[in-house]
């Protein structure tokens, strides 16, 4: 095993050992189990970005083990592999934090942080990838290790969400099987390396080649939220607010989002799919579901399904990004994969925090909050500004990107999606922020002006890293730190300079 | 060095509005809120400068060419005297803190869209000042004032989306962020984007149509905030026009006639009202129209642009420091004194184009350029008209501010001293950059019948006691809340439809996978059946094995 | 080393140890443990034999076939061989803490089963099976009545006929061969055996009778009761083993027989009645009241699939291969799970789903048996199940038949549905209702350590498929 394989393996260790350690450690060694997450946390978040360095420095890690006669399961740190792996080495971090302090005094948290660490060694595995089969295996994990996650409150409507939660994503993991299957007959292992692969199978049975990317999308499409896919999102937002936060950013949707990213410039590859005409219903679903979230997400009045149907809208502002095929919508499908981690993360946090520290959960009880938790409401606000699209917030970019990727594609008028739903964004979060800026509080509860005043740190620093992150790479979008400019450099190699 | 004046020109507002995150600073920051304009003032006496910063953004690249400076010469100023209005004008509000925030942060978004040269931060700033603008619509939290809020926001938002939209394909037609790229549209996408554009800073200047914010806006606000509202904020829209509209465009007559239509409308619906902020408002639209009618002659006679340019921004700024001059005497609560009477009447002089007046000089221009077109005659006539107009306005504002008799207990130095500031900027503007005296003597008397006949006519009806009985009928007569109400629910009453029709959707067949099996049956089996069934599989095997 | 007759240790060690055990009943734990560390050193010492040598036969007393006993191994056999010891050494050393002193039959039954398996599966002719079969079967019914409660007997009973009627039906088909062909020898069958009637009625006895000894829907209702009533660790050896028994012999007998004597349409018959056992065997234990009934059912289903990928035998060797790594991950997989089962009812005193409460508080070692169990009978990866469903996938794919995919994917889901429920009962964080007895820790121990292997079965799925490939 070469050097680079190692370290790949230890990115993965990073989380699945400390998570089986912490199984079997006692409810009350709670030091010791904040020492171990974090110290896993840390360590991972510093090797993915010596990964990354290597990755700039034209070095590809690569880790090989055989798994079947002919199909090897591999690890692979390329340019897309440590963008997503550095998303949520670093969100995973944050997490961490704010789910020490979300949880403090609750029962079951040695359950709860073995079963996160093991969500984000899934969630690794997903993004060093170097297949399409080790993609299904850790696409799988994700699946399962979730559950737990997901009905940690043991409450009847917890269950119920677990029972949707796994009856949707084991659903599209057998159809996505079915595909991942269907495609190893026809070419072989089907690495992310040879993109030609599925030339040969296009001379013959090009039919059989759209059937099979529909059993794909539709299989990522459950986890990615894509539209008549996506009732689970919203119902297993019951799951406790870091879990949602880590759910909606990088674990599950996102790996779903991957995966349709994996598909179609790894798998399929742009030209193919063009020639196949499989971009224009692709990039139909994905608007349908921008639309689709978004109007829902204007009646929900439960601040966390708001929430969670605006992540349905949002991560199919990536899949429309690719669908699109052009240079410029990868670019904005891309970043927004980024992009779109650091703003929903940051408002789950908060709609955590005013969950936990005044039992707020609805939109229509926000009234005053920008006074009762100033820097809370702050980091909410920027991201949903954000959101919106405002520059210089990264979301921006991001609508900015897609809408003149749809203008230089055959399809300029899914700009008209992106502007629509920006409107349709707007329309949900203003009101929210107008109430709790401008509204006064109903009751009079106490004001908190210093950050150490309205709910521990350890609550409060993830949300606000996040936000900051969420402006400051918008500032610095065009400079080499911003995740924008890593997706240029991914669509220029994709698509030529 | 000096470029950095181009990056503090935003920069200082920003910073100071920021710093009100800090409890302890608050009160200074109010205290220096005036000179965070500074560096723009700085830039009025420098030339042209250049700032690129390609790690900003998508590149930035800030710049103050002659458009910038002509429009600070009415911004940086006239936020300057805003702000020293509303540190007297504020003093005992409870959400003082919160507006000079959002004012610093309208400021800088206003400011620095002036010198923004690409379009992604001349973008963000302009949206920056529309939106932290509705911090300062709604700032005294009345329902009006909420529902004015809801209208501008709806509108900005609009607005924007028209903008992106149009910045967007702009952006993809002309390959570049740079706005000193000009896009002759070659097929209808090119079209679409210049109307997308026009639309969208057509919100902002109140264009025609898209105006129904103006007139709720500007009397919910504080005064300070409609003063720069409607003297700085709306000509926002009209730098947008001025930068990204091609000269040669075929636009010219519509545009004209939008304008004129326009000057005509506002000074009909302003004349009913009885707030005379909202009049003020009014104003504005029908002031606006004829800056539109200014951007249409332009285009029309693509030869003349830089002229029409430059009567663009005279009349701009000739209309930014009356209008600010008359909105904040509207917060001043005169007292008997005659001097402040007296000195109400200038701004309102200018504005109806008196003799000696910046707004003779201005409305001059606009005639020169309206001779050189096809349409020469009526075009002067109906200019002149506007002048009658717009002085029987004046006239209905001044009998409204006029008689206001209970004085503010404790007048502020600094409510006369911001007054005071724009109404000596408004008559100074007459004496730059050509001195209205030395107009030609016919010229001069061509600007005075219109004022004469407008103030006739005004006697007239205030002898008639026509003022008193205007009343018409409701679909001429928009009192305040309606044209934006009835924009309003429509816009809502249709989200609502569209909800609905969601609402069918919203559970998938999957769902009702989630509810558990019940429990089963003992399935009682008995040998009979086992035997049966053992035998008759049996039988398939060997005929199948067999046939 | 290699020269040794490893393949005959590997039935005289159980055979040996399980005299031993009935007669020295005192000591029957330490004979039993020492009798299964020889047949694994045996096990392991034949495999080693055979990946290197190749396919072993065997003349017991030195006499050749057709007139002696011949015994033969190759790939297949010695991962049946490695699947028996999977599962018979974590099950003794649970029994171990589980029986106490009571049950001492236990140890000599048990070794006598492994002896029996062993025999059938280095069988080389069609009589030898039938012997070794009865064997099997007579003490998977003793074992099974070994619980000695009224209903373990009653199942005991039902168990038994079935398991005669299943014997009896097999020795008909035998008695029609010898007459036909005059011989007994597996694979000199092979080579002269055809397709006229007196065959075809043959060759259909020996397999209905051993779809029913396999308890193939919709013969199975033998199998919950019996497998549900037994004592844990005769659960598991009878759920994981013994009805791999029976399958391994029709899968023999078809191998064999391949080429001359199948049609499309009785494979079909035997991928249509997994199909059907995958469906409904499912469906029973997502019903499931109590939890040894939900593993049972789910015994069911599971052998729905080997039967999956008869169609797709003559597509080549992923379809075997599947069909083995079927029975491989399953058997430790289900074996795991009953134990687990077994501590449950041992702290509990009962195993009603909806009375487990705070199941996962009290056994925690166990629920984590159950998942990661659970994970390889649903599929998921990287456990031997996926790999199994991998691989018939790959087939059915390859030959277009993707109809079995299909069903794969359905019973997917539906196992999910019904491990997710024990996992379920695990979450729920409610009080217990009374005072749990305590579980000895190597109980819960040896069914995570099953599971645990049922798990990285996929992760060595190549070393294992090549053992396989061995003799073919």
């Amino acid at each position: 095993m070469n050097e680079g394989g190692l370290v790949l393996l230890a990115i993965l260790l990073t989380s699945l050992v400390p998570g089986l350690v912490i199984f079997f450690l006692a409810e009350a060694s709670v030091l010791l189990r904040t020492v171990i997450n974090l110290a896993g946390a840390v360590l991972k978040l510093l090797l993915v970005l010596w990964t990354m360095h290597q990755v700039g420095q034209g070095v590809i890690y690569e880790l090989r083990w055989p798994f079947l006669p002919g199909l090897d399961l591999v690890l692979r740190a390329d340019h897309l592999a440590v963008f997503f792996g550095l998303l949520s080495a670093g969100l995973w971090l944050l997490t961490t934090l704010y789910a020490v302090g979300y949880l403090e005094g609750s029962p079951n948290r040695s359950r709860f942080f073995g079963f996160f660490s093991l969500c984000v060694f899934s969630t690794t595995g997903i993004a060093f990838a170097g297949n399409l089969h080790t993609f299904f295996i850790f696409y799988e994990l994700l699946t399962i290790t979730t559950y737990p996650l997901v009905v940690h409150r043991g409450t009847a409507a917890a269950f119920q969400a677990g029972r949707i939660y796994l009856a949707y994503t084991l659903g599209g993991g057998a159809v996505l099987l079915l595909g991942v299957v269907w495609l190893s007959v026809l070419a072989g292992p089907v690495d992310f390396t040879q993109v030609g692969i599925l030339e040969a199978v296009y001379t013959q049975q090009p039919s059989t080649l759209v059937l099979v990317f529909a059993l794909l999308v539709a299989g990522l499409g459950v986890k990615a939220a894509l539209f008549l896919l996506h009732s689970w999102l919203p119902i297993a937002m019951v799951a406790p607010a870091p879990v949602s936060a880590l759910l909606h950013a990088v674990a599950v949707v996102k790996a779903g989002a991957f995966g349709v990213v994996r598909v179609v410039y790894d798998v399929y590859g742009v030209g193919l799919l063009a020639r196949l005409e499989l971009d224009l219903p692709l990039a139909l679903w994905a608007a349908m579901t921008i639309l689709y979230g978004s109007l829902m997400a204007l009646r929900q009045d439960d601040l966390k399904r708001r929430l969670a149907y605006s992540t349905v809208s949002q991560i199919s502002y990536i899949v429309l990004g690719v669908a699109l095929l052009g240079p410029l919508g990868t670019v904005g499908g891309l970043a927004h994969l980024v992009h779109q981690g650091l703003m929903k993360i940051t408002m789950f946090m908060c709609a955590g925090i005013f969950s936990e520290v005044h039992n707020v959960k609805k939109v229509s009880q926000m009234a005053g909050m920008g006074r009762r938790m100033p820097w809370t409401m702050a980091a909410f606000s920027l991201t949903a500004l954000g959101m919106i699209g405002l520059p210089p917030l990264v979301g921006f970019y991001s609508k900015w990107y897609l809408a003149l990727g749809a203008l230089e594609s055959p399809y300029p008028a899914f700009a008209l999606v992106l502007l629509a739903s920006s409107l349709l964004n707007a329309a949900y979060f203003l009101p929210i922020l107008y109430a709790a800026w401008f509204v006064a509080p109903s009751a009079e509860l106490p004001r908190a002006s210093r950050p150490g005043q309205e709910t521990s740190w350890m609550l409060l620093l993830p949300p606000m890293v996040t936000s900051l992150l969420v402006l400051g790479m918008g500032l610095l979008a065009a400079s080499p730190f911003s995740p924008l400019v890593w997706a240029i450099r991914f669509a220029q190699g994709e698509h030529g300079p | 060095m000096t470029e950095a004046l181009l990056l503090l020109t935003p920069g200082l507002p920003l910073l100071l509005a920021l710093a009100m995150v800090f409890p302890g600073w608050r009160a200074a920051v109010v205290w220096l809120a005036p000179w965070a304009v500074l560096p723009a003032l700085g830039l009025l006496v420098l030339g042209d400068l250049e700032l690129k910063l390609p790690w900003l953004l998508l590149g930035s690249h800030f710049g103050s060419d002659a458009l910038s400076r002509g429009l600070l010469l009415l911004s940086a100023p006239l936020w300057l005297l805003a702000s020293i209005y509303a540190q007297s004008y504020l003093a005992h509000d409870p959400h003082k803190h919160r507006f000079f925030a959002f004012f610093l942060l309208a400021a800088a978004g206003n400011l620095g869209a002036l010198v923004a040269q690409d379009a992604v931060s001349f973008y963000l700033f302009f949206a920056l000042m529309s939106f932290a603008a509705y911090a300062l619509v709604i700032h005294d939290g009345r329902a009006a004032s909420l529902f004015a809020g809801r209208v501008y926001i709806v509108l900005v938002l609009v607005g924007e989306t028209f903008l992106l939209g149009g910045l967007l394909l702009w952006a993809s037609l002309v390959g570049g962020l740079e706005m000193a790229r000009v896009l002759h549209p070659q097929d209808w996408q090119g079209q679409l984007a210049l109307v997308l554009l026009f639309l969208g800073f057509g919100v902002k200047a109140g264009v025609l149509g898209l105006h129904v914010w103006l007139p709720l806006a500007h009397p919910a606000a504080p005064t300070p905030a409609s003063a720069v509202l409607s003297g700085a904020m709306i000509k926002l829209g009209v730098l947008g026009w001025l930068r990204f509209l091609p000269p040669g465009l075929d636009w010219g007559p519509v545009l004209i006639a939008l304008g004129l239509t326009a000057a005509f409308y506002g000074v009909a619906a302003g004349l009913l009202q009885h707030n005379p902020k909202t009049l003020l408002a009014y104003s504005s639209i029908s002031q606006m129209g004829l800056i539109t009618l200014g951007v249409g002659l332009g285009l029309a006679v693509p030869e003349l642009w830089p002229a029409a340019v430059s009567a663009v921004l005279f009349l701009v700024l000739h209309h930014g420091w009356a209008k600010g001059a008359l909105f904040l005497s509207t917060g001043l609560k005169p007292g008997p004194s005659w001097a402040v009477k007296a000195l109400l009447v200038l701004p309102a002089l200018s504005l109806a184009a008196a003799p000696l007046t910046s707004g003779s000089l201005a409305k001059t221009q606009l005639d020169a350029l309206a001779q050189t077109t096809p349409w020469a005659e009526p075009l002067g006539l109906l200019l002149s008209l506007s002048s009658v107009a717009t002085t029987l306005l004046m006239v209905r504002f001044l009998a409204l501010v006029w008689p206001q008799p209970e004085a503010k207990s404790a007048r502020s130095a600094g409510l006369l001293v911001g007054w005071l500031g724009l109404v000596s900027g408004s008559v100074a503007l007459a004496w730059w950059p050509q001195p209205a005296i030395f107009l030609a003597p016919e010229k001069i008397l061509a600007a005075a019948w219109p004022v004469l006949l407008g103030t006739a006519l005004a006697w007239g009806a205030y002898r008639l006691g026509l003022s008193k009985a205007l009343r018409l009928p409701g679909w001429l007569a928009p009192s305040v809340p309606r044209p934006g109400q009835r924009v309003l629910s429509r816009l809502e009453n249709h989200l609502a439809a569209l909800l609905k029709a969601t609402q069918s959707l919203k559970q998938t067949g999957f769902d009702r996978l989630a509810k558990p099996p019940p429990p089963p049956k003992i399935l009682p089996i008995g040998w009979v059946m086992v035997g049966v069934l053992f035998l008759g599989l049996l039988l398939l095997q060997v005929l199948v094995l067999l046939l | 080393m290699s020269e040794l007759p490893w393949i005959v240790w590997v039935v005289l060690t159980p055979l040996a140890g399980a005299l031993l055990a009935f007669l020295w009943p005192a000591q029957g734990v330490r004979v039993a443990l020492l009798a299964g560390l020889g047949t694994g050193v045996a096990v392991l010492g034949l495999s080693l034999q055979l990946a290197q040598l190749g396919a072993q036969r065997y003349a017991v007393g030195a006499w050749d076939p057709p007139l002696g006993i011949s015994l033969y191994a190759d790939g297949l056999t010695a991962v049946m061989l490695l699947m028996t010891l999977l599962v018979f050494a974590p099950t003794l050393v649970y029994a171990r803490a589980y029986f106490k002193q009571t049950a001492h039959l236990f140890w000599s039954l048990g070794l006598f089963l492994w002896a029996a398996l062993n025999a059938l599966f280095l069988s080389g002719d069609v009589f030898n099976l039938y012997v070794t079969l009865e064997l099997l079967g007579l003490s998977a019914v003793a074992l099974t009545a070994l619980g000695g409660q009224s209903q373990a007997l009653v199942a005991a009973y039902r168990y038994l006929l079935a398991s005669l009627l299943g014997s009896l039906s097999y020795l008909l088909g035998v008695g029609l061969l010898y007459a036909e062909y005059a011989t007994l020898d597996l694979q000199t069958l092979g080579q002269v055996i055809g397709l006229d009637p007196a065959s075809a009625v043959a060759l259909a006895l020996m397999a209905t009778g051993m779809l029913l000894k396999t308890a193939l829907f919709p013969l199975h209702f033998w199998l919950p009761p019996a497998h549900a009533s037994a004592a844990a660790p005769v659960s598991a050896l009878l759920s994981g083993l013994v009805v791999k028994g029976s399958l391994y012999l029709l899968l023999r007998l078809w191998l064999e027989f391949f080429p001359e004597t199948t049609v499309p349409a009785s494979s079909l018959i035997l991928g249509l009645l997994g199909a059907g056992a995958v469906v409904w065997g499912s469906w029973q234990a997502i019903r499931a009241r109590r939890l040894k009934f939900l593993v049972a059912y789910s015994t069911v289903a599971q052998l729905g699939y080997p039967f999956l990928a008869f169609p797709l035998l003559a597509a080549g060797w992923d379809a075997l291969a599947a069909l083995v790594y079927f029975m491989l991950s399953h058997a430790a997989a289900k074996a795991a799970m009953f134990l687990a089962a077994g501590s449950v009812l041992r702290a509990f005193g009962q195993d009603r789903l909806a009375e487990l409460h705070g199941l996962l508080r009290v056994l925690p070692l166990s629920v984590a048996a159950f998942i990661l169990a659970g994970i390889s009978l649903i599929g998921l990866p990287p456990s031997g199940g996926f790999v199994a469903k991998w691989l018939l996938l790959e087939a059915a794919f390859a030959t277009g038949q993707w109809g079995w995919a299909l069903v794969t994917l359905l019973g997917t889901l539906l196992a999910a549905g019904y491990v997710f429920r024990i996992l379920t009962r695990a979450l729920e964080d409610t009080t217990l209702s009374d005072r749990p007895s305590p579980v000895p820790r190597s109980m819960e121990l040896t069914a995570l350590l099953l599971a645990v292997a049922s798990l990285l079965l996929g992760l060595v799925a190549l070393p294992v498929l090549g053992l396989l490939e061995v003799g073919r």
